[in-house]
């Protein structure tokens, strides 16, 4: 069983990933904003992050730049789910150490969650989902 | 010539005029006068020579005089139009230095080796270099240039030294003095870069190329608007995909039962309701396409790619969508060609032309990419075996949200916002859109780029 740590700040897109993880079989853990990640990272290291880049106190950036930074946790791999889907949006967040890139309004959430699949098995390499 | 001789002339004709006439009159009384006044020969001959002279005298007198009056005339004309032009020359240089001084542009001027003649205050004041240091220097090699990046912009390829290279043979002069637009950083004397746009002309006499103005702004508070700007629509963009993809997703989670099955009419439902969900995401993405197009916020970055990698790239993202319609897309082109173009925007040029073709076929159907040179251009084509466009609706084709009567039939999902979008992004490029089509057997849309020289 799988550890997903889902980074969103909106009920419904968390209520969706939610249940299509769950019943993938993976577990889940929610943080609405961009500190509560750490708590949670804290409490159980999962096996890949979804991470928005919007979202309240820190965003998303500082959040990934954070991640791979720590040692702990730098290693972690992290798919973007935003609706940013500027060129410059994407490279900043590839640059900064995103593994994948996911324009939410543009991919089906299979796509996504086929994605995770990818990764926890580890057969995760690193393209940007446009 | 005619003038010189007319002086000398007259004196001649007079002096032989007056000669005759005294001598004639000699000729007939001398002995007369010889007998009247007992005058000897030779006293005859002093008074016909004193006559002579008495008679020419006042005519060269006043020959001579008038033409000594008029000369001077002349002289005083010549100087007072001498003083007139010096003032009129002096009025004009005041004039012109007061226009330029009062511009809200900087203007800097330069000899044909781009060294720098005259530049005026605001040039000054936006570069943080004065007259003094930058006069008698060569331009580019004061003020450096940088591109957004911060990287250096070689002295060559900035627009000034462009101009200042001659006029290709070929090329028509007038054409040539066209001025060429750039959009830079120069680097201000203190080391700040300033973003700034450019307009360079060349100063062209007698076919040659004698030196070049360059007019520049500051553009900071410009820049600033533009990302203000970006900002702005980037978090519209944001805010408005949201809740689609919201909907999206739940929709999805639905469809797929992971709530449990669903009754048929359930199932259809939920698909009406999908479509909708996904014909507005397209609008929303479409509209902030057009708005970024028209509002010239999408940056150009041309380089040189070769044509065979673009339709490498097309082809990859569109064999699995034509395949999922039973459509082939094949390629037919002449050669492989290195063109200079952004690559990214004529990728969504030719996305958007195959993804119409696509759309717009019945399954079964066949889309071609073609690619050849025609003269002076690259000319990428798109022809499908689709629906066609109604003569009659032809003409409004590339206006924002027209579709044609035939095509919202056809397929209900388009916002007709792709080929709006297509040519704005064609003319950012300095590319051409053109297309030929009859209703019910295709069409074929060309994308027209012209090549260098």
């Amino acid at each position: 069983m799988n550890h997903v740590l889902v980074v969103e700040d909106e009920d419904f897109l968390v209520r969706a990933l939610k249940d299509n993880l769950i019943s993938e079989g993976h577990t889940v853990a929610v943080a609405m904003d961009g500190e509560a990640v750490f708590d949670e990272l804290r409490k159980k290291k999962p096996s890949i992050i979804l991470l928005d880049l919007l979202l309240p106190k820190k965003n998303g950036f500082d959040v990934l730049k954070q991640i791979r930074q720590s040692p702990e946790w730098q290693l972690i791999p992290v798919i973007i789910l935003s609706n940013l889907g500027e060129d410059s949006e994407i490279k900043r967040a590839l640059e900064l150490g995103a593994n994948d890139y996911f324009v939410k309004s543009q991919h089906p959430i299979q796509e996504v969650i086929e994605k995770v699949r990818e990764y926890v098995e580890g057969r995760g390499s690193t393209k940007i989902g446009l | 010539m005619r003038k010189r001789l007319r002086a000398p002339l007259g004196l001649l004709i007079i002096t032989v005029v007056s000669t005759l006439f005294v001598e004639f009159f000699f000729m007939l009384y001398d002995e007369n006068i010889a007998h009247w006044f007992s005058l000897s020969e030779n006293t005859l001959a002093v008074l016909d020579a004193v006559f002579i002279t008495a008679f020419i005298t006042p005519f060269i007198y006043f020959l001579i005089i008038k033409r000594i009056t008029r000369g001077e005339a002349d002289i005083l004309r010549l100087n007072e139009s001498l003083l007139t032009d010096r003032k009129e020359t002096e009025e004009n240089r005041v004039k012109i230095t007061a226009l330029l001084a009062s511009l809200g542009e900087g203007v800097v001027a330069t000899d044909n080796n781009g060294v720098v003649t005259m530049i005026n205050h605001h040039a000054e004041k936006i570069l943080g270099w004065s007259s003094n240091e930058i006069i008698g220097k060569i331009f580019t090699g004061v003020v450096q240039a940088t591109d957004e990046n911060g990287k250096p912009t070689p002295a060559d390829k900035r627009a000034i030294s462009r101009v200042l290279v001659g006029i290709p043979k070929k090329k028509d002069v007038q054409q040539y003095q066209h001025p060429i637009y750039e959009h830079l950083y120069y680097t201000q004397k203190n080391g700040t870069q300033v973003p700034v746009k450019v307009t360079v002309t060349p100063i062209i006499l007698k076919n040659k190329v004698i030196g070049a103005v360059e007019i520049f702004y500051d553009a900071s508070k410009e820049r600033q608007l533009e990302k203000t700007r970006e900002d702005l629509l980037a978090l519209a963009s944001h805010q408005l995909r949201t809740p689609l993809s919201g909907t999206k997703w739940l929709i999805e989670t639905l469809i797929n039962g992971i709530h449990g099955p669903l009754t048929p009419p359930q199932r259809d439902y939920l698909n009406e309701i999908y479509k909708i969900n996904e014909r507005m995401t397209s609008l929303v993405s479409d509209m902030l396409g057009v708005i970024r197009m028209e509002n010239s916020i999408i940056p150009i970055n041309k380089s040189s790619v070769s044509t065979d990698t673009i339709i490498k790239n097309i082809m990859k993202s569109f064999e699995p969508i034509a395949k999922g319609k039973c459509i082939t897309v094949q390629v037919e082109k002449d050669a492989d060609h290195e063109i200079e173009t952004d690559q990214i925007i004529l990728k969504n040029i030719l996305d958007c032309l195959i993804s119409n073709a696509v759309n717009y076929s019945n399954i079964d159907g066949c889309v071609l990419l073609g690619l050849k040179k025609s003269g002076n251009e690259i000319v990428f084509s798109v022809k499908d075996t689709g629906i066609g466009i109604p003569r009659d609706e032809q003409k409004k084709l590339f206006e924002r949200f027209f579709r044609a009567s035939n095509a919202k039939i056809f397929n209900t999902k388009g916002t007709g916002l792709g080929l709006y979008i297509a040519s704005l992004l064609s003319e950012r490029i300095g590319a051409k859109l053109s297309f030929e089509s009859e209703e019910g057997k295709g069409s074929t849309f060309y994308v027209h780029i012209p090549t260098q020289g």
